[in-house]
């Protein structure tokens, strides 16, 4: 990866990955965390909702916040 | 409680393949048409009709050679697992880059038209968010809901730009093939990519139910229903501005309808129905990709309640469609993806040839039927 090619990746996050988004990220990552899993009728399913719900919920606000204060 | 078993009908699959055939992109397409072949665009048009109708055909005897599995099943069943799974994965990437375009798009096209002011991020979460509450219900409601959109929509969108009658000038589609025919052949199969959703029978052929009789319906229905409102948007405005001036316009297809000028009717703004017929269009091809793509995502990892993760495909749509900077850019983008799935098609005709090959042959009896 060159450094220019870094920096259009970094500035192109930086422009996208808002708060806002994050917060919708987020959002997204709780209702599968709280209500897709507990509706998944195989526990193993449940437990890739789960999964997913959790790294999504920490994902989308964490990584908006980090963006916002590496920038 | 999201287990997959709901059933489509033929009617309700073949409004969901009109739906994603006739894309947003067709808006553009008479831009490309006059830019590759001039006045020459209607051959193109019907060449690329036949060459829809034949794709069309070998995608449904592929999927009918294994009628209780999906994509990924029977690229498994006939390349071997791994190789299955790898086109079945790039497939995944292929039609999340898709539906980003069309979210791009779409918002393009709305934001030239209605709401100019509102920012283009607004637009697409709105967009995906309206999609995503769709997609989650369910393949069976989905089917439903694009019947009612492929006869309304699809109705204004087909006869809006007949209004423009009084203006063309159909000398515009002439000399007919004077550069011979190589162009338009040419010009055809590069455009074939632009046909996004042929794919969609060897995903949804396993929940459709119906007749064998009412399934030999499917190809001629589907390219009707996408072939006329296709040449009544492309002939009208290739007549209307003429091959010079359309391939200097952005969205030729909307301009047309917007060049209208009828004092005899009361509607300030033809434009407005028209878009919203679009707008409708778009938020159901969204819906049936979202809901796509999270079946094949269900497949490849073995998720047998896979509609849930029709949630988790809306960020990654949302940050490829914000990818492209400005509306050059889009095209550039849509242009790439269009290769691309011409190439996948290509690589799937291969497929559907090594199991003619290995001697698998298209079973009349599916799961649903």
């Amino acid at each position: 990866m060159t450094p220019l090619f870094r920096q259009a990746v970094v500035d192109y996050l930086v422009s996208t990955y808002t708060l806002s988004f994050g917060l919708l990220v987020s959002a997204i990552g709780a209702w599968s965390w709280f209500l897709d899993s507990k509706a998944a009728s195989e526990p193993r399913e449940a437990k890739i909702y789960r999964l997913l719900g959790v790294s999504f919920t920490v994902a989308g606000l964490g990584g908006a916040a980090v963006l916002k204060i590496l920038m | 409680m999201y287990r997959n078993n709901d059933t489509i009908s033929v009617l309700q699959f073949i409004a969901i393949l009109i739906i994603v055939i006739f894309d947003v992109q067709v808006l553009e397409m008479p831009r490309d048409l006059a830019e590759a072949v001039g006045p020459d665009g209607w051959f193109v048009l019907a060449l690329l009709t036949v060459l829809a109708a034949g794709l069309l055909w070998c995608w449904l005897r592929l999927g009918s050679m294994f009628p209780t599995k999906g994509i990924v099943g029977t690229l498994q069943e006939i390349l071997g697992k791994p190789m299955g799974w790898g086109l079945g994965a790039v497939l995944l990437i292929l039609w999340l880059g898709q539906t980003a375009r069309v979210a791009r798009m779409g918002v393009g096209v709305v934001q030239a038209s209605l709401l100019e002011r509102t920012p283009g991020e607004i637009t697409t979460i709105v967009f995906l968010l309206g999609a995503l509450f769709m997609a989650r219900k369910g393949v069976e409601p989905l089917g439903r809901m694009a019947t009612l959109v492929a006869l309304a929509a699809l109705s204004v969108a087909a006869l809006l730009p007949l209004l423009t009658w009084a203006e063309t000038q159909w000398l515009n589609l002439r000399p007919i093939l004077q550069g011979g025919i190589i162009p338009e052949l040419r010009t055809t199969v590069r455009l074939a990519g632009r046909l996004g959703g042929l794919l969609i029978p060897l995903i949804l052929l396993p929940m459709v139910k119906g007749k064998p009789k009412e399934k030999k319906a499917l190809i001629p229905a589907i390219v009707t229903f996408v072939a006329i409102p296709a040449f009544v948007l492309n002939l009208f405005t290739l007549a209307v501005f003429g091959p010079r001036q359309t391939s200097l316009l952005l969205r030729p297809g909307l301009e047309v309808v917007a060049s209208i000028e009828m004092p005899t009717i009361f509607v300030e703004r033809l434009t407005v129905f028209y878009v919203g017929a679009w707008t409708l269009m778009i938020f159901m091809d969204l819906s049936i990709y979202l809901y796509l793509l999270s079946q094949i995502a269900g497949e490849l990892f073995q998720i047998s309640e896979s509609t849930p993760l029709t949630s988790f495909m809306v960020p990654v749509v949302y940050l490829i469609s914000r990818v492209p900077a400005n509306d050059l850019a889009v095209r550039f983008f849509s242009k790439y993806i269009s290769w691309a799935t011409g190439a996948y098609y290509l690589v799937i005709l291969g497929v559907f040839l090594v199991a003619l090959i290995r001697g698998f042959r298209p079973q009349q009896e599916g799961r649903n039927t």
